[in-house]
């Protein structure tokens, strides 16, 4: 028996010499620390991703599935790299071909297709006579994931301030005058008085003492479009309407100070969605009170928030904007034809039905597939999970997106009265 | 086959797996890892109640084999105080890639106080820790504690209260005392004076430099002073004492909520502390990591690499388990961020926003205005066992002290050897500078050491002197240079101690020398409630600049 182990034993050392030898002799082989080489290597096709953070974990997720596929165009293996920007920025920085080090995007996702027709303008600014940089046809933009702005508040401070479902004809003018009160929280729950019961108010004004101003929290509108998208619900929702939004809308002085009113009692603007939502759950209600932030966001944060401060409530705005996730293959001359077959490999994958389960079991946006369904019997659907916590699948109204005019002056005047 | 042949076979097939593992330099003899000789060294200053968390997490970080082109990363920390780091930030004395004080305040003073908006290239949290009012649970208690709000301007209140706790059905704790660290060094201190004067003007926001400058504001932080009846140099220190002393020490501190975790957790004391989140809000303090622009490129990215480990849950959970609250929010929040340990996990409700940093450095300059002002008496040991080095090193350390007291200060020095000589009466530093730097300079020693005498000489200057401008309370304390061999004294330790009870008085010795009768001095220091230091040893402008702070 002895005998028998050691010669399995100096078999195995006679192995291990022979393949020492042979990595000496012809180099690696065999599996790690000795990985194999078949043939010279095939040169990869890059597939450059510039997208709006928000679907960061989504989207690493199905990179890595997508790779796993060990995905070709011919006999080229297909390589993605995937850069995470501002959508703004992305936009921005393609229209005057600004690399810096994140090399040449392929592909752009921006939160929204917003982003995708200024690029397409400011582009044609900046480039008179060139072909337009955003592929059409069958590579023309289409949208991955959709997910609707929404309102994140902690539920103790809802409650006070909307203690049944807001009336959706007054629903950003309650907002604002609870953001305006000079007394804070003691003058939303004062004006509760008559509403609740006594004891009830007697309580909420105990509580109130400690929680100070009504705080809101919103990205900043000049990198981040969720910031920009808030800025267009409240200037619809001053308004009252929900399409039409025009230069002027937004010139009007009582618009003007209504919107710097809300804007006063921001305590910063971070430059993106997720540290906005980050903040949220890592500060609770001491920080904000309430956010404007994306539907995936406020559901992927219910539970930590929960572990952390408490529970939330999710409202939805009574006309709101969907941010469509475009993915738009760029036909820029650094962008090659295998790039682009490469690209549309990967959307076609993005765009495949589990992949798209995915993005709405595990990160809670809603399918751009209208073959995927956002309800399902399954108790693990976000939107089943979370009913409780105020998530609805239906979306009452949307609100139109503006001219290139309109928003333009409405991101001027917020940096111009507002930036901080 | 021969053992030996099977032995040099199994080495031969072990040889190339040497090269698998992370490249790292070996370990010192105490297995604290060393630097390969090809690395990437970054250096992080770091506020000194991250030491413990980060000293763990830089070590576990150097053997991750993380690299940078190739090459190894290695960092190595520097324990600094916020605002020591940010003096010495600003007069290029302190060179490192990162810095990471206790809050972003002090990055927006020295962009301030640099005239350098871009010093930094990212600043991003890496823990979360509230500032909160730290209270003896019975006393908190008699306050209406944990059911009723209680915050900033009830401190003020409970200071200028005739009937101290008698107010509060417990007369048998005296007067309300509060206790203030120097804004100049410690964050707590800063914030807490932020604090103060968000309460002084009735605002929670938009605090202005007329806010802070106003004569309310001033006549605020003077009457806020009456309570106050121990300065010092940083939060730990106070911590400490509160430890040693007790109730009797200090009735409430502003601190760090993991200090206040700490001391319940981990100082066994008797009567357990209580977090206090003010009513009217507090600060967050983010302990930001921030890249200094003036690192090499290469030095950045290493960092970057620093931060998204200290970043990972195992990070973040260890640091959790020191008291602070994890800026990664897939981490929950769990022991010790606990009521068992008197914090209360969603207790922070409102924060007060940081000012602009010319309305911070406003506010740090109507401090130094108008804290309380103190009587010192220096009384140094001249007698023959301080002659040479030891009697050198005073004269340096005075020199220092001196420098750092308020001219509107009263200081005088009494000198002793076999007997006590007051060498200075007490005056206003201002007017008395030269007459002290003359008799500093002319002190010779010789005699026996009559110490216990020379404190009650020391406390009889304090007692002939009248009252402050305006009749304010002061501050009184003797300053005690010796190396403590009292053998010619007429006056016991027990008649000292006797003597100084109750009177308010605190005496810090400070000692010389390796034979010093610690002992003794020690004694001092229990019935004074202050704190022994060394004299001699180490950076001597350091230790009196310190010492300068509990005045």
């Amino acid at each position: 028996m002895q005998s028998l182990s050691r010669l399995v034993g100096i078999g195995y050392l006679l192995v291990c010499l022979a393949a020492v030898g042979a990595s000496f002799a012809i180099g690696p082989v065999g599996y790690a620390p000795f990985p194999l080489t078949a043939g010279p290597p095939q040169e990869p096709v890059v597939v450059t991703v510039w997208y709006g953070t928000e679907k960061k974990a989504w989207l690493e997720n199905a990179t890595a599935r997508f790779l796993a596929t060990q995905p070709k165009v011919g006999t080229r293996p297909v390589q993605v790299v995937l850069h995470g920007l501002g959508s703004r920025e992305m936009a921005e920085r393609v229209a005057h071909k600004d690399w810096r080090n994140d090399g040449q995007p392929t592909v752009i996702s921006p939160a929204s297709s917003l982003w995708v027709e200024t690029l397409t303008t400011d582009w044609a600014a900046n480039n008179p006579g060139a072909a337009p940089v955003v592929a059409s046809g069958a590579d023309a933009p289409r949208p991955l994931v959709l997910t609707p702005m929404v309102l994140v508040a902690w539920e103790a401070r809802a409650r006070a301030l909307w203690p049944a479902a807001p009336d959706a004809k007054t629903f950003w003018s309650s907002l604002h005058d609870a953001l305006a009160d000079q007394r804070g929280w003691k003058g939303v729950i004062e004006r509760r008085k008559g509403e609740i019961s006594p004891q009830e108010l007697a309580q909420l004004q105990q509580a109130a003492e400690s929680w100070g101003f009504v705080k809101f929290g919103h990205t900043s509108p000049m990198s981040s479009n969720s910031g920009a998208q808030t800025l267009l619900l409240l200037a619809y929702g001053y308004h009252n309407k929900s399409s039409g939004l025009s230069a002027a809308d937004v010139a009007d002085p009582a618009f003007q100070s209504w919107l710097l009113d809300v804007e006063s009692s921001v305590p910063e603007f971070p430059e993106s969605t997720g540290t906005l939502m980050d903040n949220m759950v890592q500060f609770g209600p001491s920080k904000y009170d309430m956010i404007a932030t994306y539907e995936n966001l406020a559901i992927a944060n219910i539970e930590t928030a929960k572990g952390r401060w408490g529970a939330v409530r999710v409202y939805y705005p009574p006309a709101t904007s969907l941010s469509d996730h475009p993915y738009a293959i760029l036909s820029g001359d650094w962008v090659s034809q295998p790039q682009r077959e490469a690209a549309a490999q990967f959307r076609s994958f993005l765009l495949s039905r589990p992949i798209q389960e995915l993005a709405l079991s595990g990160y809670g946006f809603r399918p751009a597939d209208p073959g995927v369904p956002v309800v399902s019997g399954d108790i693990n659907n976000p939107f089943n999970r979370y009913k409780s916590y105020g998530l609805q699948t239906d979306i009452a109204q949307q609100v139109a997106t503006p001219d290139g005019t309109t928003i333009g002056a409405m991101l001027a005047f917020w940096q111009q009265r507002v930036n901080r | 086959m021969k053992p030996r042949l099977l032995h040099l076979l199994l080495a031969v097939a072990l040889l190339p797996l040497a090269g698998c593992g992370a490249i790292t330099g070996g370990s010192s003899a105490d297995g604290t890892p060393q630097a390969p000789a090809n690395a990437i060294k970054i250096t992080l200053a770091y506020s000194p109640e991250k030491e413990t968390w980060l000293k763990e997490r830089f070590d576990a970080f150097n053997t991750s084999g993380a690299k940078v082109g190739g090459r190894p990363i290695f960092v190595e920390g520097v324990n600094k105080s916020s605002g020591a780091a940010r003096t010495e930030i600003k007069n290029g004395s302190l060179k490192v890639t990162v810095w990471s004080p206790s809050a972003s305040t002090w990055l927006e003073v020295l962009k301030n106080e640099s005239n350098n908006p871009n010093v930094a290239v990212s600043a991003k949290p890496l823990v979360l820790t509230p500032v909160v009012i730290s209270m003896w649970k019975p006393m908190a208690e008699a306050l209406g504690w944990p059911s009723k709000p209680i915050g900033w301007a009830d401190m003020l209140k409970l200071s200028n209260e005739p009937q101290g706790w008698g107010a509060y059905g417990h007369p048998e704790w005296g007067r309300f005392s509060w206790g203030h660290t120097d804004p100049e060094i410690s964050t707590t201190a800063l914030s807490t004076l932020l604090a103060e004067f968000y309460a002084a003007s009735g605002k929670q926001r938009g605090l202005t430099t007329a806010d802070v400058t106003s004569a309310q504001s001033q006549q605020f932080i003077r009457d806020l002073g009456k309570g106050i009846k121990h300065y010092g140099y940083n939060t730990l220190v106070f911590s400490d004492n509160m430890r040693k002393f007790g109730m009797s020490y200090i009735s409430a501190f502003p601190m760090e909520e993991i200090t206040l975790i700490d001391f319940n957790k981990n100082k066994n004391p008797p009567t357990p502390l209580v977090g206090i989140y003010p009513k009217e809000g507090t600060f967050w303090h983010d302990n930001p990591f921030i890249v200094l622009a003036s690192a090499p490129a290469e030095e950045q990215q290493a960092a970057e690499q620093l931060y998204t480990f200290l970043q990972t849950e195992e990070s973040q959970k260890l640091a959790m388990t020191y008291g602070f609250r994890p800026v990664n929010t897939s981490v929950p929040l769990a022991d010790p961020i606990s009521e068992q340990y008197g914090a209360q996990p969603q207790g922070v409700q409102n924060i007060l926003p940081f000012p602009p940093a010319d309305v911070i450095v406003a506010a740090k300059n109507t401090w130094a205005l108008n804290r309380k002002r103190a009587d010192i008496i220096l009384v140094v040991d001249v007698s023959g066992s301080m002659e040479g080095e030891k009697l050198d090193q005073v004269k340096a350390g005075l020199g220092t002290f001196l420098g750092r007291i308020l001219p509107e200060d009263r200081v005088g020095l009494v000198a002793f050897s076999s007997t006590s000589e007051l060498l200075v009466p007490p005056a206003p530093l201002g007017e008395n500078r030269v007459k002290l730097d003359d008799a500093i300079a002319g002190l010779r020693a010789r005699g026996k050491t009559g110490l216990y005498d020379a404190l009650l000489a020391g406390k009889q200057a304090l007692d002939g002197l009248p009252p402050g401008p305006g009749g304010d309370e002061r501050i009184k304390g003797i300053v005690l240079l010796s190396d403590g061999l009292d053998n010619s004294s007429s006056a016991t330790i027990d008649q000292v101690s006797t003597t100084f009870d109750e009177t308010g008085i605190s005496i810090f010795p400070v000692a010389y020398g390796d034979d010093a009768d610690t002992a003794t001095l020690e004694k001092i220091v229990e019935f004074s409630r202050t704190l022994l230091v060394k004299g001699g040893s180490g950076d001597i402008a350091q230790i009196f600049e310190n010492l300068s702070r509990y005045f």
